[in-house]
């Protein structure tokens, strides 16, 4: 079977990715899909925030550097859900200086072979190299958390300048959409960048928004999921929600 | 550029060139574009001083190190022989030395294509003489309605762009685009 393959990406910080990964994919767990989750962040943010706090694990990292499969980098953190963690070399590969044609290609190579797996999320660093361009390689899908502040849609404008550039070279169109993630319904900015990316997105935006919560900050500090942490939270039950949206691309 | 009305907070709206993504109707009717034909030749004695813009001039050494991708193109095949061919590579050091033989390429490929993508990911050093005959390129283009992109712009390019205040009119940000 060929899981979907995504890719939670933005390359500006603090806008929600690894919350978006960890919580997203454990709840589509929870759906009763099969997930895999790749930390493709050398900060290793992924991994903590699941409660796998070694730093010295292997990951990604050297199935990128085809020193092992991918098989044999994951493992079950939940029922349904297998995390591959980033490892403590990817940030050489984020230096890599030769392999040409080669190196855009690691992960998408990694990828490639036959999965269980319904989803496969890929989270991204909030970064512009090597990394990046090998998630853009091998997803189809680009889901890109949002925050409801100028700078972030700056930083979405460079984002799919990016995007049509890679779609120009490899050939490809992605699926976009787009999540409100850390979301202030109070707040008179976010609503208007909100209404400024449904206007330019009008069917890409899914239909629930994260909203800010304390708990969802609470959560990496403990290792757990927001489902783990608090079930039946608003934040654990945004999260249910968009889990649909995604599914059933449920669009605002 | 698009600016939204006072009662909004968002003054400048970053995502307006989407609607714009063809890049050549908005600017088709630009008084730089009735001004200049990519057939006029370029030369020294322009108002733009033909200076070395070299913003790393003492580094010359600095594009062996390449921790972030400079073009998408390195990292993948092309898809075809054919697609190679409408890319025009400008040279490392593009300047006065090597203008004229930039025109002529140019002239050539804008006589046989719609569309026209100059890649400048290898650029270190580019003098005044060759961004005003991009310059000119693009006001042609637009006055003839083809398109004419800037491919991964180096950081070096983007700088000298930048210094000439040219950046808007070349579309270097959006072809940067945060990666590159």
């Amino acid at each position: 079977m060929r899981p979907k393959i995504v890719a939670i990406l933005n390359q500006k910080g603090g806008v929600g990715k690894t919350t978006t990964s960890v919580n997203l994919s454990h709840a589509l767990a929870k759906m009763g899909y099969k997930v895999t989750v790749i930390d493709l962040d050398p900060q290793g943010h992924l991994a903590v925030s699941f409660g796998q706090v070694s730093s010295r694990v292997s990951g990604i990292d050297d199935v990128m550097l085809g020193q092992t499969r991918l098989q044999n980098q994951t493992f079950e953190i939940r029922e349904n859900l297998k995390l591959v963690v980033a490892g403590p070399r990817l940030q050489e590969i984020e230096q890599l200086n030769e392999g040409g044609v080669h190196r855009g290609q690691l992960l998408k190579e990694a990828l490639d072979a036959d999965s269980e797996d319904d989803y496969i999320f890929i989270d991204c660093p909030p970064s512009s190299g090597i990394l990046v361009a090998n998630a853009l390689f091998a997803a189809e899908d680009i889901l890109i958390p949002m925050t409801g502040d100028y700078l972030s849609l700056q930083g979405l404008a460079f984002l799919m300048g990016t995007i049509k550039r890679f779609e120009k070279t490899l050939g490809k169109k992605y699926k976009i959409s787009l999540v409100m993630s850390r979301f202030s319904t109070t707040r008179r900015m976010s609503r208007e960048v909100l209404n400024t990316i449904r206007k330019h997105f009008p069917t890409q935006v899914l239909a629930t928004v994260i909203r800010e919560a304390a708990l969802l900050a609470e959560c990496p500090g403990l290792g757990k999921t927001i489902h783990d942490y608090r079930a039946s939270s608003r934040s654990a039950q945004d999260f249910r929600n968009l889990a649909q949206d995604f599914v059933e691309s449920r669009m605002m | 550029m698009a600016a939204n009305d006072k009662s909004t907070l968002i003054g400048h709206d970053p995502l307006a060139w989407m609607e714009h993504d063809s890049g050549t109707e908005q600017r088709a009717d630009s008084p730089e574009a009735e001004q200049t034909s990519l057939a006029e030749p370029v030369n020294s004695n322009q108002s733009i001083k033909n200076e070395v813009i070299d913003p790393d001039s003492n580094e010359s050494t600095k594009a062996e190190v390449k921790p972030e991708i400079n073009s998408a193109a390195e990292i993948v095949q092309p898809h075809s022989s054919e697609e190679t061919e409408d890319v025009i590579r400008l040279d490392s050091i593009s300047n006065i030395q090597n203008v004229s033989q930039l025109h002529d390429r140019l002239i050539k490929q804008f006589d046989q294509k719609n569309a026209i993508e100059i890649d400048a990911s290898d650029v270190v050093s580019i003098d005044a003489s060759t961004l005003q005959l991009l310059i000119v390129l693009k006001q042609s283009a637009i006055k003839n309605g083809k398109e004419m992109v800037i491919d991964f712009p180096s950081e070096n390019f983007i700088e000298a762009a930048s210094l000439l205040g040219l950046s808007d009119l070349l579309e270097v940000e959006q072809s940067a685009a945060g990666f590159f």
